[in-house]
């Protein structure tokens, strides 16, 4: 696979566009899939990543090899999605940094480890209320299960600072559920 | 934690996969390709005012030259020309070198163009 990659890339940087092509078919989904997460509309998903692939084919001079072509591309696929959630300025569900930290890492244990239906459509309810950064990262670790180390190259973090965020999305994620139960207990 | 068992993990699995439409690769492809046509013909107009301002510039230099009588101190080679060939001649010549000079610049930038998918060389 990776092999095959190389050699499309090799063909790509002799000028072959059809091998582009190629390269495209092989992620046009999973791009969009993170792009349709990142900004919950599929509408406008399609375009962007349309976006996506165009700023990777005029941008491929600066692609070194360093991180793999798909850490890559999800970069830009992650930018081009923040971006667009950022011109939308679409509002998203804001939590007291307070009762963030007062989260006990005993209640995300909980939480996390409840593999009841109850509490997954709760915790599915919740990752739509995320923010688009949040849900990207989610979407990178959990869904994409992608290492941390790969995670914090696509969002442009430290891996320590990437570790911190998504225990907080945790924390966030633990607030969301236990206030969606206390609604439906009331 | 092992991530099958991650609740998070889980929740993550609920939503559906969506899927592209058909035929996006090729729509996007088509869209690259239209770009690059519309980049290429830029390059080419803008290389196409330049050649037309740099003739349109030596031939009035050169006409205006045409009429300037001076003398020039060292041997030059003498041609066989008369007075009316030799002037033509010498206003061909000063058309057709800002001509060469511009095809020049012309193939510089194609090569340019199909260069530039090369990746830059990794520095290990």
């Amino acid at each position: 696979m990776i092999h095959n990659e190389e050699k499309l890339l090799q063909r790509i940087r002799s000028g072959d566009d059809e091998a582009f092509a190629l390269l495209m078919e092989q992620y046009a989904n999973q791009v969009y899939a993170l792009v349709v997460r990142i900004i919950q509309q599929r509408e406008d998903a399609e375009e962007l990543t349309q976006d996506v692939f165009i700023k990777a084919y005029e941008q491929m001079e600066s692609f070194s090899g360093r991180s793999s072509f798909a850490t890559w591309l999800y970069r830009i696929a992650y930018n081009c999605a923040i971006s667009h959630t950022r011109r939308h300025r679409v509002s998203h569900l804001s939590i007291d940094e307070g009762r963030i930290a007062a989260v006990r890492d005993e209640d995300i244990e909980q939480m996390e480890g409840d593999l009841s239906d109850h509490n997954i459509e709760a915790l599915t309810a919740a990752i739509e209320q995320l923010n688009a950064e949040e849900r990207a990262l989610v979407t990178l670790f959990y869904y994409e299960q992608r290492p941390i180390a790969e995670c914090a190259e696509i969002i442009r973090q430290s891996e320590s600072n990437t570790k911190v965020r998504l225990h907080r999305i945790r924390k966030k994620l633990y607030l969301l559920i236990t206030h969606s139960k206390d609604e439906t207990e009331q | 934690m092992k991530q099958s068992n991650n609740a998070i993990h889980r929740a993550t699995l609920r939503r559906i996969q969506p899927q592209l439409p058909a035929g996006f690769c090729q729509r996007t492809m088509l869209r690259i390709r239209r770009r690059e046509r519309v980049r290429e013909l830029m390059q080419y107009a803008i290389c196409g005012t330049i050649l037309i301002a740099l003739l349109a510039q030596s031939l009035q230099w050169a006409f205006a030259r045409l009429s300037v009588r001076f003398d020039i101190d060292f041997a030059l080679p003498r041609f066989d020309f008369s007075a009316v060939d030799f002037e033509l001649v010498k206003s061909l010549t000063m058309i057709a070198v800002p001509l060469i000079l511009m095809l020049l610049l012309d193939s510089y930038l194609r090569l340019k163009m199909q260069a530039r998918f090369l990746f830059r060389e990794e520095k290990k």
